[in-house]
């Protein structure tokens, strides 16, 4: 049975609609990352779901039960906020034992659970110490620690790592990813960097504007984006878009770019045979040559930028500007003249005005 | 180079300027409580026959009459224990009322919008007006109401006149602290009523002993409503202190003396609470 | 080329904390000169003595060849951009920008003229009526920009700038940021937690560890030739590999035994000079993308999981009994998990460190970059 069952929620803050629609299932055990730039609506839906604010219409549900009514204190949830709740003047076991205590469970009972999972997060040393003296890591796990130490039947995270150093945070992400598989808490993620969603979600929600504009796993999002607008929320470094012109021709598509026209074997989506899209490539989807050949398209180098493994090359295009990523042993110069030439199967097609997804796989 | 030098010494003379203008009265004041009569008027400090004379008639105030000659025979006096003891009912009570009020309101101000926008500014009103003007109104009052010279009408004024500072002091604290732990603590199992005394009240327990100490402060040593509002029953030590007057003059001595006394229990009360007003927090993420 | 900032053995200490303890580095001109180090390493307190916020406890500050050490801020012709960009709310954006200017009593024609130019330099010519506190993220980062740039300040000097911006945004600013500097062509000093935003912005870089300066280098050089073990792991995304052993020579060739495991080093033993290492503890590391899938690898080992990281697959491979080795793929690859696989290496681009000291032996015939 469906675990965590969102249906048709939404929310609206005077004439504005914060969340319009949203219906998501989560699997019992299962890491749900719901992905959006900021004001997105995020935290709004896990609020939400916590029962914290009452939905505008729609409906929350608990292994079939309804619990869209039930107050926040009897839901059994528990909430990792962006500052999380640990208490300045008390030592790490005080605020980890809050919501036990809160409970009334005995004392010995909250030792245990306490310790418990104190042992689990690795943080039995910062037990007794204030959290002025925790690093940032201790803190957030101190934070995790209380969360998951009433056994929470949901855990909903919102960007739980974000004031972390960079460096800390990606270690804490792929630890946590491995921290869940063997908790096995059901798990609500939410953040704004969509590449932390994929390596955090066994399934992804991409949230733009209040609508879920695609969900499925990370795979299948990242290898097929439905509408221009995930393509482009999903893409870092940030993905290209250009104006062409498409016409069917045989067994594919001719996409005309600039005068240069490049072949695609795609199926199209659409009605029409021929029209204006949008055209999308990822700049590790675009070639950078020296010399020029057939259907290559001739640029100036505007901008290098050093991505360690590679190299982000800007380019300008008459009056585009072109991300490609460059491999690291070509030698690329600032004001140079490159050939680019795109992959014909990694362009996605839109459509002008909706963004639609116009090719098909 | 030299500049530097002169700014510092400028900084010590400030410095030491208003060091002395505020210990010199406090310094006479003790000086004055261990004097006897004969050394009132004189002009150094430290007493040549130093007594405890002064101490003693505060209490047993029978003695006025051998003490002080003509100038005790016509003070009228009771014994200073009363007004002690008063003033620490009032003042505490007083306090506390203040405080417990300030509490709520400050959270309410924090947490939710007033409707209206000058809601909030009207707590502040009763600091704005000169508690001259409504006095007399007041007396009236509480005459009709039979209020006058009770600790009632006394903690009542006071906790009216003081809430202001225990609010905006509880707001700050209140407003420090994020939200977002609200809310934790209702996933966590708190409804509403444990959030605000189980997450929000401790927290801002150092915010709690600021307002507590400094209402304490202002209605330890307030004159004017007291000297209004009571007469024999809720006298308070500074009207009691104020009664000290002789047919030819103020007797310094007893006054002194019980000043000092009603001076010390203020600090006594702060020096024990202090270590509540650490608060150990540090608002922002710690990163790294 | 001149050095626009030199900073000479200083140090600060709060109480018992050592800050930054005997720094020196030299920042030319027209160059982005990054202090990159984890939270705590005294790059933010180095930044701030820069300026003048600061007092160091020993040494000297040179700005533009000048000993600026006891001059205060307002003195040095530095400007700095702070975290939080410091914007005025209520004031509208051309406002907040001529504050330095109206304060310095620049004549209102000079001013609006500076302004509007500088407006049109960073993008924000639209927003100029704007209330500054109504305006984007970004906005407000360039109106700081802004802020300092039209004082013409000698350097420039910001304070992770970027660290409260969303990620798409500011992988976007990072680009901004250096089209603007090359434009303008001023020596900026930042500092920043992230390595991948001090590798894209950065012409040099200073790593710094508790206080101290760890390596010095073009972004290539601290990438390719990280000369500490500190720096090999925090330099890189994905974290390089490593493996640890110790340095075992038998018959004349060198090779890392780890358990029962030998694995011939002779390769990477023309990059540098393992002798000295030989019976030591060593760890060898390897970035992701120098190794690659190759029937005649040396590493043997099977796939023991796949999972997504980011926007690319991570293929866990166990080698060696208990060492997990990461190898990434695009998405688009299909690989089963419990493969039996090889790895080789790029011998040029295998590391080595002594693992007591944390350091790398001498390259044979090259140099460290050690300052």
């Amino acid at each position: 049975m469906v675990f965590l069952r969102v249906e048709n929620i939404s929310k609206k803050y005077d004439d504005r609609f914060v969340l319009e629609g949203i219906s998501l299932d989560v699997e019992k055990g299962e890491i749900l990352a719901v992905a959006g730039p900021p004001g997105s609506g995020k935290t709004t839906l896990l609020k939400i779901i916590a029962g914290l604010i009452k939905p505008t219409s729609g409906r929350v549900y608990i292994e079939g039960v309804d619990i869209t009514d039930v107050p926040p204190y009897s839901r059994g949830f528990s909430m990792v906020f962006e500052t999380p709740p640990v208490y300045p003047d008390r030592s790490g076991y005080e605020n980890i034992a809050f919501p036990l205590k809160l409970r009334k469970l005995p004392e010995d009972e909250i030792r245990k659970r306490v310790y418990e999972i104190a042992e689990l997060l690795g943080i039995k040393h910062v037990l007794n110490r204030k959290p002025s003296t925790y690093s940032g890591g201790e803190y957030q796990r101190v934070a995790l620690a209380r969360a998951l130490v009433t056994n929470p039947r949901l855990l909903l995270l919102d960007e739980p790592f974000r004031n972390l150093d960079a460096k800390i945070r990606e270690h804490m992400v792929v630890w946590f990813k491995q921290f869940q598989a063997k908790l096995g808490v059901t798990i609500v993620y939410a953040t704004h960097d969509p590449l932390e969603a994929f390596t955090v979600g066994n399934r992804v929600a991409i949230l733009l504007n209040g609508r879920v504009k695609q969900y499925g796993s990370p795979i299948d999002i990242l290898r097929n984006p439905v509408s221009h607008d995930v393509d482009e929320f999903i893409s870092i470094p940030a993905l290209n878009t250009f104006k062409v012109y498409f016409k069917s021709s045989g067994e594919g598509i001719l996409i005309n770019l600039n005068s240069i026209v490049i072949e695609a074997r795609v199926k199209l989506n659409t009605e029409s045979s021929e029209g204006e899209a949008m055209a999308s490539v990822r700049p590790m989807d675009i070639r950078i040559s020296k010399t020029p050949s057939e259907g290559a398209i001739p640029g100036r180098v505007e901008l290098i930028q050093y991505l360690g493994a590679n190299i982000l090359a800007t380019v300008r295009v008459d009056d585009l500007s072109i991300r490609v990523v460059v491999p690291k042993d070509m030698v690329v110069r600032e004001g140079e003249n490159i050939y680019l030439t795109l992959n014909p199967s990694k362009i996605r097609l839109y459509e002008v005005s909706s963004g639609r997804r116009l090719d098909v796989v | 180079m030299e500049l530097r030098i002169v700014s510092k010494a400028l900084k010590y003379i400030v410095i030491g300027v208003f060091a002395l203008w505020t210990l010199v009265p406090l310094t006479w004041i003790v000086s004055l409580a261990f004097k006897s009569y004969a050394e009132w008027r004189v002009s150094y400090f430290v007493p040549k026959n130093p007594t405890v004379d002064n101490f003693v008639l505060l209490f047993k105030p029978q003695e006025l009459l051998g003490k002080y000659g003509v100038m005790g025979a016509t003070a009228i006096i009771e014994s200073a224990t009363k007004p002690l003891l008063n003033s620490l009912v009032v003042t505490v009570a007083a306090t506390v009322l203040s405080v417990f009020v300030g509490f709520f309101t400050a959270y309410g101000a924090s947490r939710y919008r007033a409707p209206g926008p000058f809601t909030l500014f009207f707590t502040l009103l009763t600091r704005m007006l000169p508690p001259a003007i409504f006095i007399t109104p007041i007396m009236v009052y509480y005459s009709n109401l039979g209020m006058l010279d009770t600790y009632f009408g006394l903690v009542f004024l006071y906790s009216a006149v003081t809430v202001t500072y225990a609010i905006w002091i509880l707001k700050g604290f209140i407003d420090a602290i994020p939200v977002e732990w609200e809310e934790a603590a209702m996933l966590e199992g708190a409804t509403p009523t444990k959030v605000l005394f189980r997450v929000v009240l401790p927290l801002v327990r150092p915010g709690l002993v600021v307002a507590g100490l400094f209402i304490f402060l202002l209605t330890w040593s307030e004159l004017l409503f007291a000297l209004v509002l009571t007469n024999i029953n809720a006298v308070t030590l500074s009207v009691h202190i104020s009664k000290y007057v002789g047919a030819v003059g103020q007797l310094f001595g007893p006054q002194a003396a019980l000043a000092l006394i009603g001076s010390i229990i203020p600090v006594v009360i702060g020096y024990a609470i202090q270590k509540h007003l650490v608060t150990g927090f540090t608002f922002g993420m710690v990163r790294g | 080329m001149e050095a626009e900032v030199a900073v000479d053995s200083v140090s600060k200490r709060f109480g018992d904390t050592v800050a930054v303890d005997g720094i020196s580095f030299e920042v030319y001109r027209g160059e982005i000169f990054t202090l990159l180090g984890p939270s705590g390493c005294g790059k933010t307190t180095t930044l701030r003595i820069i300026a003048g916020l600061e007092k160091p406890d020993t040494g000297r500050v040179y700005i533009g060849g000048r000993d600026v050490t006891d001059l205060p801020p307002q003195k040095r012709d530095v400007c700095l951009v702070f975290q939080e960009y410091a914007v005025f709310p209520h004031m509208n954006v051309f406002e907040n920008i001529a504050f330095g200017l109206k304060v310095r009593r620049i004549p209102s024609n000079d001013l609006r003229k500076r302004v509007v130019e500088v407006a049109e330099t960073l993008g924000l010519t639209d927003y100029l009526n704007s209330r500054a506190g109504r305006v984007g993220l970004s906005e407000q980062q360039k109106i700081a920009l802004a802020r300092c740039m039209v004082v013409e300040p000698r350097v420039l000097l910001l304070d992770e700038p970027l660290t409260l911006v969303d990620a798409k945004t500011r992988e976007r600013m990072r680009r901004e940021l250096r089209e603007i500097q090359r434009r303008i062509g001023i020596t900026m000093l930042y500092v920043t937690h992230d390595q991948l935003e001090a590798l894209m912005l950065s012409d040099r870089i200073a790593v710094m560890n508790r206080g101290r300066l760890v390596q010095i280098g073009t972004p290539i050089e601290i990438y390719d030739n990280p000369q500490s073990l500190f720096v090999a792991q925090f330099i890189g995304s994905p974290t390089m590999n490593f493996i640890e052993g110790v340095l075992k020579k038998y018959g004349g060739n060198l090779f890392l035994e780890r358990d029962d495991f030998k694995m011939p080093l002779d390769a990477i033993a023309k990059y540098y000079d393992l002798e000295q290492l030989v019976d030591r503890e060593v760890v060898i590391g390897f970035r992701p993308e120098d190794s690659s899938i190759d029937a005649k690898g040396a590493l043997e080992g099977s796939i023991e999981l796949i999972e997504v990281v980011g926007d690319k697959l991570a293929l866990h491979i166990k080698v060696l009994k208990d060492v997990v080795v990461k190898v990434y793929t695009s998405i688009y690859e299909d690989v089963a998990a419990g493969s039996k696989v090889r790895i080789s290496l790029n011998p040029g681009k295998v590391h080595v460190f002594d693992k007591t000291s944390g350091r790398k032996p001498l390259p044979i015939g090259g140099e460290h970059g050690i300052p």
